[in-house]
């Protein structure tokens, strides 16, 4: 038990440090603008068409399980509201989040692994170069620029999963105005900011730790799987974790 | 942040003094009581074996390591300051090169220009292009890491520490690996290399024939200590049994017990 505490304590406090260090390196961030964009092309190449499908259906099964149980009270008009809420305030930001953390994350806590087992940190260390300004602070700023963007697509693709569904399986049979009327009803822009919000926090956090987890990687080629998982399991973790808190604040 | 030490001349090798240096990993002491001093210009070269923490030595003659006691100083400012090493671009060529897997040659060798901008894309063009000549590389400036022989890694390592135009450079074990005739052009390479740009060289290496034959002075490492010193010769001559072992592994110093037992196999 003490083991595992120390080694929580620990770890909390690599990432704490590691993002002390990258703060540090702020003034430099103009001169990292090339590498911004690179890894905006990167997290938006890997995770858009993922989050697309995966956002539709999300919202289609909410429209559907919410579907089947409204029309036995005749209240199908509120699947839009659930729907619109559901997907706004919280699956989208948390599954977004889920597909950086198992997407971006893992391949960023790979490359930084590997950069450390063959000596590349060391080497750009030794060269004076920190890798804390071109390896993490350029990938963090990345992510805070693509976060509310994957978001507020991942919401938009998820409200559209739950009108087809609401509109085409025949035991719901609701109209799209209907749908869409009852979305903006209960909807308010707090509703998307709150979302956006939360994503914003998860997607930064799940990068600080892939890269945290990447660069304390130690020993040979067999630690990069190790830490590979370590990264997704504790971004998904961290996720999880948080998101109660500030849905908790957000109330 | 520590001051910027200041800087002497610009292109003058430096002095590394090391000091009652002890290394620590926990309760394991890799390092013990290591002092010697590397003279500007010189080329110094710590042998031993496998294990006797030469690497380690290196390691924070350069700062990536911090001494748990004692001290390394480089033109007398603290080897740990990041800031020392900058001021005299002190450079490592890695034991397996430790290039940039995603750059090609030709970036790997200006990715220190770039990041510092110490000089524009034409004027980085042309230094590594000489850089690349002068070790006979030209032909691999587009190959990426991966393409290129252990041979070929070492040079492109060296090369890429060159562009640094370091005052203070290191190797770590720069013949391993290689076959004899790559091993003595590499020798080649480092003596040609002090001859030309006066930089004060050090080499960590178990590889008798390279230390002999590039060394001004050296030392003998053995389980964390200094058990020789002095110019190849002196070390070579040293009546110690180790040492002789090290140097003549094929002469049976101390005539262990197993080869005694095996010529005279005991009665029973």
């Amino acid at each position: 038990m003490f083991q595992i505490a120390k080694r929580f304590l620990g770890g909390f406090g690599y990432n704490v440090a590691l993002l002390g260090q990258v703060l540090r390196h702020l003034p430099a961030l103009p001169r990292q603008l090339g590498r911004v964009v690179q890894y905006c092309g990167e997290i938006g190449y890997k995770t858009f068409p993922i989050v697309g499908i995966l956002s539709f259906f999300i919202g289609a099964v909410l429209a559907l399980q919410t579907g089947f149980a409204l029309q036995q009270l005749g209240a199908q008009n509120f699947i839009g509201s659930i729907v619109g809420l559901s997907v706004a305030r919280e699956l989208a930001p948390v599954m977004t989040a889920f597909l950086l953390a198992g997407r971006v994350g893992s391949a960023t806590t790979a490359e930084l692994a590997s950069m450390k087992v063959y000596q590349e940190i060391d080497a750009l260390r030794t060269m004076h170069i920190a890798p804390e300004k071109i390896l993490v602070l350029p990938r963090l700023v990345a992510v805070l620029l693509v976060m509310p963007l994957l978001t507020m697509f991942s919401i938009f693709i998820g409200w559209l999963g739950g009108q087809v569904v609401a509109e085409f399986v025949s035991f719901i049979g609701l109209s799209p105005n209907i749908y869409w009327r009852g979305l903006m009803d209960f909807m308010t822009a707090e509703d998307v900011t709150d979302g956006l919000v939360k994503g914003e926090i998860f997607g930064f956090f799940v990068i600080l730790i892939a890269c945290a987890q990447g660069l304390a990687t130690r020993g040979g080629p067999r630690e990069i799987g190790f830490a590979v998982t370590r990264s997704v399991v504790i971004g998904m973790i961290f996720i999880l974790f948080t998101d109660y808190f500030i849905t908790r604040a957000q109330i | 942040m520590p001051p910027a030490p200041p800087s002497k001349s610009e292109d003058t090798p430096v002095r590394v003094e090391v000091e009652d240096l002890e290394v620590s990993f926990g309760a394991t002491t890799v390092l013990h009581d290591i002092s010697f001093q590397v003279d500007p210009g010189e080329i110094f070269v710590i042998m031993g074996p496998s294990g006797s923490g030469k690497s380690v030595l290196l390691r924070t003659l350069i700062g990536l390591l911090a001494p748990s006691k004692g001290s390394v100083t480089i033109d007398g400012q603290d080897a740990r300051n990041p800031r020392t090493h900058e001021a005299v671009k002190s450079a490592l060529v890695f034991q397996a090169g430790a290039l940039f897997n995603s750059l090609s040659v030709y970036d790997n060798l200006a990715f220190y220009p770039r990041e510092h901008r110490t000089a524009r894309e034409a004027e980085i063009r042309k230094k590594v292009g000489e850089t690349l000549r002068m070790l006979s590389l030209e032909n691999a400036a587009d190959k990426f890491p991966s393409e290129l022989s252990g041979g070929m890694r070492k040079r492109v390592a060296i090369a890429r520490a060159l562009v640094m135009e370091p005052r203070l450079l290191l190797y770590d074990e720069p013949t391993s690996e290689l076959d004899p005739v790559m091993a003595a052009t590499i020798s080649e390479i480092i003596g040609s290399l002090r001859a030309e740009l006066q930089v004060t060289s050090v080499v960590v290496s178990h590889d008798r024939d390279l230390a002999q034959s590039i060394a001004d002075r050296m030392i003998l490492l053995e389980e964390g200590r200094i058990v020789a010193a002095g110019t190849p010769a002196e070390v070579l001559e040293s009546s110690e049994a180790s040492i002789q072992q090290f140097f003549h592994p094929d002469i049976n110093v101390q005539q262990p017990r197993y080869r005694a037992s095996l010529s005279n196999p005991p009665e029973s």
